[in-house]
């Protein structure tokens, strides 16, 4: 796999407990699309304009997506149909608890079928994420 | 530029929490459902308006909006220059954001009275170029500083 770089908004602070050091992320927090889990996107500037509309302080943590994150790991990919029925499948009273079962889950963003998300859903993932995806402030 | 136009682009979310489809700004929205937000306008009867406010904040820096104008071109297509970024969007041409929505959150801007419109870059990756060449965002309307609570109190101090 070519490694990528994904990209999380969040308010200053957590990006600055997210990237440590030590890093810290962690996946039990927050929620999204696809249920509990930790999100980043292809879009450093879609996730740019997301953050700055919810936190007057704001940052983008990147975080680079290759082997050495996923190997070993239980990773499921959707396209943009098949990410679309998996949101419409999840309640929005459940997109902070929802599991998929699955370290990674990969799909589009609703209406945005062009940016693809990864939520990293497992202790597994966020271990990986930890000490592999070299994460950093953009 | 002689006269700050009236009109604002906002950055909101179509979505459908428990009131019918509408537009609400993220800030008050739960951070699970604040994925997919497009950038508006404000429109009249179905027609935009001849200009736009449009501000840029910036990523690690006191939060001081730069303004800038989006000039429309046509009913479809708008363009505004951001220090030599030529910035190019236009509405959508199908599905629901093809269509004028009413804003129906919780919050205040005068914008708000209209239905409002969603556009998109008519370049991909053109946010993406904006946040490393400017280090800043198209965030349209900053909420922080023109949005209030019904009651006319602030969102938060910056």
């Amino acid at each position: 796999m070519k490694p990528i770089d994904i990209y999380h908004g969040t308010s200053l602070e957590f990006a600055n407990d997210i990237v440590g050091p030590p890093p810290n992320p962690k996946v039990n927090i927050g929620g999204g699309e696809f249920g509990v889990g930790l999100y980043f996107q292809t879009s450093r500037g879609n996730a740019g304009m997301r953050v700055s509309s919810r936190y007057p302080d704001w940052r983008v943590v990147v975080a680079t997506y290759c082997d050495n994150v996923t190997h070993g790991l239980k990773i499921k990919q959707f396209d943009h149909k098949q990410s679309d029925k998996l949101r419409a499948s999840i309640p929005k009273d459940r997109r902070k608890s929802h599991r998929c079962n699955r370290d990674i889950v990969i799909g589009t963003i609703q209406r945005q079928p062009d940016v693809i998300q990864y939520k990293f859903e497992s202790v597994s993932a966020e271990e990986r994420l930890r000490n592999e995806a070299h994460l950093r402030l953009l | 530029m002689s006269e700050i136009p009236e009109h604002y682009v906002h950055y909101l979310i179509l979505s459908d929490l428990g009131a019918g489809l509408g537009w609400y700004a993220p800030w008050e929205v739960d951070e699970a459902d604040s994925y997919g937000g497009v950038l508006t306008i404000p429109v009249s009867g179905g027609s935009p308006f001849d200009e736009y406010v449009v501000e840029v904040v910036h990523a690690g820096a006191a939060r001081e909006p730069e303004m800038h104008i989006l000039t429309r071109l046509n009913d479809t297509e708008f363009s505004a220059d951001i220090h030599g970024i030529e910035i190019n969007l236009r509405v959508f041409d199908a599905g629901e954001l093809a269509l004028p929505h009413n804003y129906i959150g919780n919050l205040h801007h005068d914008d708000f009275a209209c239905k409002l419109l969603a556009i998109q870059p008519v370049e991909n990756g053109l946010y993406d170029i904006i946040l490393d060449k400017l280090r800043g965002v198209l965030i349209g309307c900053d909420p922080f500083r023109h949005y209030t609570h019904r009651d006319g109190s602030p969102l938060s101090d910056v």
